[in-house]
């Protein structure tokens, strides 16, 4: 594993990204939290931050990020309104400068890889899981954020995961009753059973019906419940056999398994198109590979307690031997492609999750090291507050 | 259409000396989001605050506080004109562009996660004042920009989602008859696009699931047929596995009925005479004669077909394979 070129690569994009990365600025504390989490697992922060006042710097910008009410982050400084010389006369307002659950999640993520032990005296616990709460909506789904009382449009199963992820991380579990108003736990755990496809994975909808499921909103959806203590592996069966059949391998579905003599002309079959897939995962029944899954369905299989039912051996090898870039650092999202902080991160993290020497430990459900988790709550990332 | 903006004080974004992940943004950009952030700041619903917030779409779809705005402007558009404002016309044919301004950015940008939501909130509004839209509301449209962006990504999952939430919004508008006809012919074109496969179960869910008798149908019986000659297309092919196991769990039906089936593509060794060697086409089919063996309590036949998998058939899951055995044995 190119461990220095990774480490050049995550440097390099905290520090400056070209202007091609303008469709990323919305998102800039994803970019931040994939890089030095990246680091953290690499185990090679300490070479991006030589000194500790540079921590102290970096942890400032990203106290920055917060949005004025403290009840969360923005994503990136291009949205924040007030706080301008001239803006004395507040007519306005900020309400399109509200919290987001991502760059909430993001930010609170990235406080703890750099170290940060007074996250609780500066940020209030109350007004974060308040916010988080609000953005629920009646039939437990989650929107991206909430202004005016008014949930934003998007149904995603990613808000579940980072609605659960924020309130585990914020929660103080030394409190045994908190008095933040809180997530409706039944709620969230109907609206996610709602969308089990009939394939075993989890979709997505909003009124019980079910789109194609997927492994990363499967990942969101099994880490939700996790994260909220309501996994129960025994209801997960058929989820658990379509997220082993993720794994891709051509030497079964071309030599083993006699099928080419049976197959039509007008049959697309993307196998064919001469990437390598063995080892890798797809998203869903029938597509290519892509690093993305490596870690979206390792993660899944670790909370259900299967990593072993699939081949961590040529899980690692597809991600080292093929979309790991031996020139820039970093993993693209499938062989030749230039890589990008997402796939970098999610290749080093489905690492980890298949056990490759020389990582740092990320827990599952939360996809941050166990050293992170353990900074921001002072606990144990093996047990899970109800 | 240009408008003045030398009333309103830009709002530069300030960045501070340790920034983290710094974009060198180009001066375009910083002047198109300068002006929004100084026209949400204002609060300010108005055509040139329309006009920015296309200009700041153009640059990055994915900003997403953008589209917040965008979304409440229409909408105080959609009330001035009912309120007869000075300025209606021009407001009212701001609206009536949308749809069609909309088509642009997801034909540029079809991975976008905001675009969708944006139209499903339009298609709202136009909806309760049908209006606005100068005629009445009709989902051609819709289905015409679905098939342009399928025709280029057949398995877009966004414009999948989108479609199904069409379906279930406005079934009215919808003919279920022809939606189904259209997988078919998906599927017909490429057997393994699993999108297609996840929206015919849906719309068959939604004609048939008042309706239990369906399964005695020779409808039902139609539908088997189909999905039994597109395994045979290409055997290895999951989707139409996982679709008749899924219709057989959902209307309860009982998959022994299956074993026909799967006997054309996997067999178990003891099932055959001594000098025969089992032709096995299909993990899938091994895989769902395990179950049906298991579930007819012959324990030993769905252990031979998981045997098979494990070191065979489907090595790469042995691991998985070897667990299903347990819970054969327990």
């Amino acid at each position: 594993m190119e461990k220095t070129k990774h480490t050049k690569y995550f440097s390099r994009c905290l520090f400056l990204l070209p202007a091609q990365a303008t469709s990323y600025d919305g998102n800039r504390l994803s970019i931040v939290y994939f890089c030095l989490s990246g680091l953290d697992l690499l185990g090679t922060l300490d070479q991006f931050i030589k000194t500790d006042e540079q921590r102290k710097e970096y942890i400032e910008w990203i106290y920055k990020q917060v949005v004025e009410s403290g009840e969360g982050f923005r994503g990136s400084p291009t949205f924040k309104l007030c706080g301008h010389e001239h803006s004395e006369s507040r007519e306005g307002d900020n309400k399109y400068d509200p919290a987001n659950l991502a760059a909430t999640f993001f930010g609170l993520a990235c406080l703890g890889i750099l170290g940060d032990r007074e996250i609780w005296t500066r940020l209030s616990r109350d007004k974060i899981l308040s916010y988080v709460a609000s953005c629920q909506r009646d039939d437990g789904s989650f929107g991206s954020f909430c202004i005016d009382g008014k949930v934003a449009p998007d149904y995603d199963m990613r808000y579940c995961y980072l609605a659960t992820g924020i309130r585990r991380l914020a929660r103080d579990t030394s409190e045994r009753l908190s008095s933040s108003r809180d997530i409706n736990i039944p709620a969230m755990v109907g609206h996610i059973k709602n969308t089990e496809s009939f394939q075993g994975g989890i979709g997505q909808g909003q009124t019980g019906n079910v789109t194609e499921p997927h492994s990363g909103l499967t990942y969101c959806g099994l880490s939700a419940l996790k994260n909220a203590g309501q996994l129960n592996n025994k209801e997960w069966g058929t989820t658990l056999e379509w997220l082993v059949g993720r794994q891709c391998d051509e030497r079964t579905s071309e030599t083993q398994v006699s099928e080419s003599s049976k197959r039509d002309d007008n049959d697309s079959s993307e196998e064919e198109q001469g990437d390598p897939q063995t080892g890798g995962f797809n998203g869903r029944v029938g597509k290519l590979a892509d690093t993305c899954y490596s870690f979206w369905v390792g993660a899944s299989l670790a909370s259900l307690g299967g990593t072993n039912y699939v081949s961590a051996d040529l899980a690692r090898e597809y991600l080292l031997n093929n979309t790991q870039n031996t020139l820039l650092g970093g993993f693209g999202k499938t062989p030749g492609e230039i890589p990008d902080p997402l796939h970098s991160y999610l290749g080093v993290c489905a690492l980890s999750i298949f056990g490759q020497p020389g990582l740092g430990k990320v827990v599952p459900e939360l996809c941050i090291s166990e050293k992170a988790f353990e900074t921001l709550t002072g606990g144990d990332s093996t047990s899970v507050a109800v | 259409m240009s408008h003045n903006f030398d009333d309103l004080e830009i709002i530069p974004l300030r960045e501070s000396d340790h920034a983290l992940a710094s974009i060198a943004y180009t001066d375009e950009y910083k002047q198109a989001t300068g002006l929004l952030r100084a026209l949400m700041e204002k609060n300010e619903k108005s055509l040139r605050g329309l006009q920015v917030a296309s200009n700041v779409i153009a640059q990055n779809p994915a900003h997403y506080t953008v589209w917040a705005y965008r979304i409440d402007t229409l909408k105080s558009f959609a009330a001035d004109v009912k309120a007869g404002a000075a300025d209606k016309d021009e407001k009212l044919a701001a609206l009536q562009h949308e749809l069609r301004w909309v088509d642009d950015i997801a034909m540029a940008c079809p991975k976008n996660y905001q675009i969708w939501p944006h139209r499903q909130q339009l298609l709202e509004l136009f909806e309760v004042n049908p209006d606005l839209l100068g005629e009445e509301l009709t989902l051609d449209r819709e289905i015409e920009l679905i098939d342009y962006m399928l025709s280029d990504d057949s398995k877009n999952h966004h414009v999948w989602s989108y479609r199904q939430w069409l379906v279930t919004r406005f079934p009215t508008l919808v003919n279920l008859d022809s939606e189904l006809a259209t997988t078919s012919i998906m599927i017909q074109e490429d057997c393994r696009n699993n999108s297609a496969w996840n929206h015919r179960f849906f719309l068959f869910k939604l004609k048939n699931d008042n309706k239990q008798e369906w399964t005695t149908k020779p409808s039902f019986q139609e539908e088997v047929e189909f999905v039994a000659n597109t395994i045979d297309k290409a055997p290895q092919n999951h989707s139409p596995w996982l679709y008749i196991e899924g219709l057989y769990s959902h209307y309860k039906k009982d998959i022994k009925d299956l074993q026909e089936l799967t006997f054309k593509y996997a067999c178990l060794p003891s099932d055959l005479g001594e000098d025969e060697e089992p032709l096995i086409t299909s993990s899938h089919a091994l895989d769902l004669l395990a179950k049906i063996y298991l579930k007819e309590q012959e324990k030993s036949k769905a252990l031979e077909a998981l045997n098979l998998l494990e070191e065979k058939y489907d090595p790469i899951r042995k691991g998985y394979w070897a667990y299903r055995k347990k819970l054969v044995e327990a």
